[in-house]
């Protein structure tokens, strides 16, 4: 009996799931969110072919020249395109963003689940270090691991991906210890099933809903602070196109060349508010009790 | 004289997932000064709809299709909002099912009894809250003066409830809405809360609407009752007489379900005999076979039929429509003869 | 109650101690040989200066011994010395938190001041006009990085138009006028994304409130859509919206580092960042130990406050 409501349950879920993004398109925001999203990457993988001149070409074209038909976005303090470089960036963000939530996710989804499934001592160690962690501000950790790797790209993204893991631990414990209570663990475990299928088979796709909205959320908060640690100086170097430091350019010219500051930020903005409307485009599609 | 609460025709629609649901249909009351009026039936029945939209606080997505009520001769339903908040707390009180979350759980409970005195007789803070301590003495709670700096979660459920009296009361109203006030208590407490209930009416001449399920309770109680099925009145008439004579076959349904001691007892209770037990009448009408229909537009045939032990063809296509039997009113075409 | 508060009390000191063995074993994983930092470039070269120096700082010891030494230390208030400025390490930090502090009751002031009556609004007006408002709100808030808006309201309102100094701090005592000036835009900057984190929560905790029985009740009363929405319904979603600041001391702490950068505000974020700039080890490890300090004593005295607030809560804090 319980071994069929088990079944019942898991396919159910499965079919729920099936329909992820057409549920999320379906939804208002939830479509603006998917098309902001789908620009975007858009953009990235089609960088070589829609930019018109190289991320770090020289143009020729004087330097702090404002917008034109050669130049749409204008060029910057070293006559480089604005337009071009903003193009480029995007592959910068969307790495730096997906190798975060990615390193997060790894770190994360483990330990959250062994500690939820399994309780007991490791929950308490696990859960004393996740609040040990929640206690340093990503910032500090952030600084604290450029100070210790020296800044690039790839540590931006690590510094990024290690502050979110203690939260994410959080949710994917809490979810562990709901699914854990289901009837049709007791049935695979009563099958003699090892824990290992049972977290495998069972657990993870019940808590996959959950993950999708994580991510959802993880990906505008990386974009923004990958901006900004690259902003101080303590991401991505110069001269590889981010948009972080094409502001920490722009700073020195607000007066001059306002459009430096003004372009950079609005995608920094766009790409962000996608993902977020795509979060509570998720949240509304996949979680029915949080429905607003 | 004029009755305190009239309610006339008056039909309520809810907005739902599934379409238009018909919570009240066509449904008139009244309710004379010093008078108790019970109104039963199993939940579902509108009867708490009914107390709401007398209050003015069905929920936004409610709304009033058709009647009106009138409560010491105005017009309820035809008044601007803010007179009729001006209304509600001093003409008109009510009382809830839940004790429990009924009241503020942040503020003492003697603010919020003075609260309302406040808002409608002007009083002073320092004023309001010794009329407040007047009222939590007068609603039978010990010690009332250390009582009125309480927080609710410091009470029990019967001393809630009497505080949400106290509160319904404070502005000395012609007519007390009880919503299932007593459900939620343990026996001896809802006793004691029906005894005060009564002491009220007694003392203050209150006019009291008791909703409720419980026809133990209405037989200790009300003096007329209303019994209702499916957003519909079925039958009216004195307490006594609906329950030593149902005419209804939902009322006889629902007095048969109720366990035999509390029906002598109500039956005596109601003939002004001594002791009515509340106790035994305390459980909820489940034992009627069938569920009660949703209603999405003006019934067009007896809505009881489906559940109905008799089977005629009349009753399937004409809906019957309330007549004078005996004391009261009922709707029925073949009422029972006698119990 | 207060075996509670103590209960909370004992897990943030474990908490505490667990995150000083982070910020130490952290500092020692930090590049470069402090001796050699401390002896200078001429020191440097002398092995016998080193050895001495090795010794006198306990650098020589194993590593727990230097852990507890280093715990005493820090616990008597001594930071050490700054590597860039030789001053001490704890004077740097006096100097700076208060500029920082003034700056962050600022931005929490604008935070609420905005959040809160919108999200109230779209909580009363659920589904309708004010409540998409308040939602497109906050999800700029989320999504607009602020330290872009800083820039963009530098060139406005100071380069363009001159209403508000560019940049620079000057201290409340020396120039109350100055210091509000110079801290108007910065408040702003700081305080948007806690300004949606705070709608967001007001919103969802009165949708909550607002359905409950004793509101039900309030209305029935006869209490104005004021009283009832205020009074009642506000006074209890407060509470939850407390609860949530302390976990936003990061992202405050966050946006004060890039804010400071921003503005040149000589404040703790500002320090940060001039710390991980020169390599200044000792004054690296003091702010991230006090950051971390600092997050762990607000969240326990917000839950303290939480009891104390919620009279709720009191009790069963008191039954458990």
């Amino acid at each position: 009996m319980t071994a069929v409501t088990a079944v019942d349950t898991t396919t159910e879920r499965v079919v729920r799931r099936r329909g992820v993004l057409r549920r999320i398109a379906g939804h208002r925001t939830g479509r603006i969110g998917l098309v902001l999203v789908g620009g975007v990457v858009l953009v990235a993988l089609l960088a070589p072919v829609l930019a018109p001149f190289g991320p770090e070409e020289i143009t020729g074209t004087p330097a702090l020249t404002g917008p034109s038909g050669a130049h749409w976005l204008g060029t910057d303090e070293l006559g480089r395109d604005v337009a071009s470089r903003i193009i480029w960036g995007s592959r910068t963000s969307l790495q730096v963003s997906v190798l975060a939530t990615l390193l997060a996710l790894l770190v994360a989804l483990p330990l959250g689940l062994m500690a939820g499934y399994f309780r007991g001592r490791l929950d308490t160690v696990v859960m004393r270090l996740t609040d040990t962690g929640l206690a340093f501000p990503f910032i500090v950790l952030a600084v604290g691991l450029t100070a210790i790797f020296g800044p690039s790209m790839v540590n931006a993204a690590i510094a990024i991906g290690i502050s979110q893991v203690p939260m994410l631990i959080r949710v994917v414990r809490g979810e562990a210890l709901a699914v854990r209570e289901e009837d049709y663990i007791a049935a695979s475990v009563a099958d003699g099933a090892g824990s290992a299928r049972i977290l495998g088979r069972h657990v993870l796709p019940n808590i996959v809903n959950t993950l999708i909205v994580q991510v959802t959320v993880l990906m505008p908060f990386a974009i923004i602070t990958e901006s900004m640690l690259s902003f101080l100086g303590l991401g991505v170097q110069p001269p590889t196109p981010s948009w972080g430091v094409m502001l920490t350019a722009a700073q020195a010219y607000t007066a001059q060349a306002p459009w430096l500051a003004v372009f950079p930020g609005l995608a920094i903005f766009v790409a962000a508010l996608g993902f977020n409307l795509l979060g509570d485009g998720a949240r509304d599609a996949l979680d029915p009790r949080r429905a607003r | 004289m004029t009755p305190v609460l009239e309610v006339d025709g008056l039909s309520v629609g809810f907005r739902s997932d599934d379409g238009e649901v018909l919570a009240l249909d066509d449904v008139s009351l009244r309710v004379e000064p010093g008078e108790i009026v019970g109104v039963v039936g199993e939940s579902g029945c509108g009867k708490s709809t009914l107390g709401l939209s007398i209050m003015g606080l069905l929920p936004g997505s409610a709304s009033v299709r058709g009647g009106g009520v009138r409560l010491g001769g105005r017009d309820l339903l035809t008044l601007p909002p803010g007179e009729l908040r001006r209304l509600r707390g001093s003409e008109v009180g009510m009382i809830f099912q839940e004790p429990m979350s009924s009241l503020n759980p942040v503020m003492p409970v003697g603010r919020q009894i003075g609260e309302v005195l406040r808002r409608h007789r002007d009083l002073g803070r320092t004023a309001a809250a010794a009329r407040a301590v007047e009222l939590l003495d007068l609603v039978g709670i010990p010690d009332a003066g250390r009582r009125s700096r309480a927080y609710p979660h410091q009470l029990s459920g019967g001393m809630r409830q009497r505080v949400m009296i106290a509160i319904a009361i404070a502005c000395e109203p012609k007519l007390l809405i009880a919503d299932e006030p007593t459900t939620a208590l343990d026996v001896t407490v809802q006793a004691q809360i029906l005894d005060l209930l009564r002491s009220l009416r007694d003392r203050v001449d209150l006019a009291i609407m008791l909703i409720t399920h419980n026809l133990g309770v209405i037989a200790t109680m009300a003096d007329r009752v209303s019994i209702m099925y499916a957003g519909r009145k079925v039958e009216e008439g004195p307490t006594r007489d609906i329950l030593d004579t149902p005419r209804h076959p939902y009322t006889a349904r629902l007095l048969a379900s109720t366990p035999q001691a509390a029906r002598s007892a109500a039956v005596s209770a109601a003939a002004g005999g001594p002791g009515g037990s509340v106790e035994a009448g305390g459980r909820r009408l489940a034992e009627i076979p069938g569920r009660v229909p949703t209603m999405t537009a003006p019934a067009t045939a007896c809505t009881f039929q489906a559940r109905c032990h008799r089977d005629v063809d009349l009753c399937t296509r004409v809906r019957p429509e309330l007549e004078p039997a005996g004391g009261g009113l009922v709707a029925c075409f073949h009422p029972e003869e006698s119990w | 109650m207060t075996a509670y508060v103590m209960r909370r009390a004992g897990w943030a000191i474990v908490t505490l101690l667990l995150a000083s063995v982070v910020v130490f074993i952290g500092a020692h994983a930090l590049p470069g040989d402090p001796a050699l930092a401390l002896a200078g470039q001429e020191g440097a070269r002398d092995p016998e200066l080193l050895a001495a120096i090795r010794e006198r700082y306990g650098l020589d010891q194993p590593l727990p011994a230097q852990y507890v030494a280093w715990l005493g230390q820090v616990l008597q208030g001594d930071f050490g010395q700054s590597i860039r400025t030789s001053l001490p390490v704890a004077d740097m930090v006096a100097d700076r938190v208060p500029v920082t502090l003034q700056l962050a009751a600022c931005s929490l002031l604008i935070a609420m001041l905005v959040g809160i009556p919108i999200g109230v609004l779209a909580a009363v007006y659920r589904g309708r006009w004010p409540d998409h408002l308040g939602n497109a709100l906050t999800l700029t808030g989320m999504s607009v990085p602020n330290f872009w808006v800083g820039l963009i309201l530098i060139a406005v309102f100071a380069v363009q138009f001159g209403i508000f100094p560019a940049s620079g701090f000057v201290a409340f005592a020396d120039d109350p006028v100055a210091n509000l000036q110079h801290l108007v835009l910065p408040s702003v900057v700081l305080g948007m994304g806690l300004s949606a984190v705070i709608m967001r929560q007001t919103r969802s905790s009165m949708v909550q409130t607002l359905s409950a029985d004793f509101i039900r009740t309030a209305r029935a009363k006869g209490l104005s859509e004021w009283s009832v929405v205020v009074r009642h319904a506000l006074r209890n979603s407060l509470l939850t919206v407390t609860t949530i600041l302390g976990l936003q001391l990061g992202l405050l702490i966050a946006g004060s580092v890039v804010t400071e950068q921003i503005f040149l505000i000589p404040g703790f974020g500002k320090l940060i960042i001039d710390a991980v700039a020169t390599r200044d080890y000792p004054v690296i490890q003091a702010v991230t130990l006090l950051a971390a300090v600092a997050y762990i004593v607000v969240n326990l005295l917000v839950d303290v406050l939480y009891t104390v607030l919620n009279p709720r809560v009191r009790l069963e804090a008191r039954a458990a």
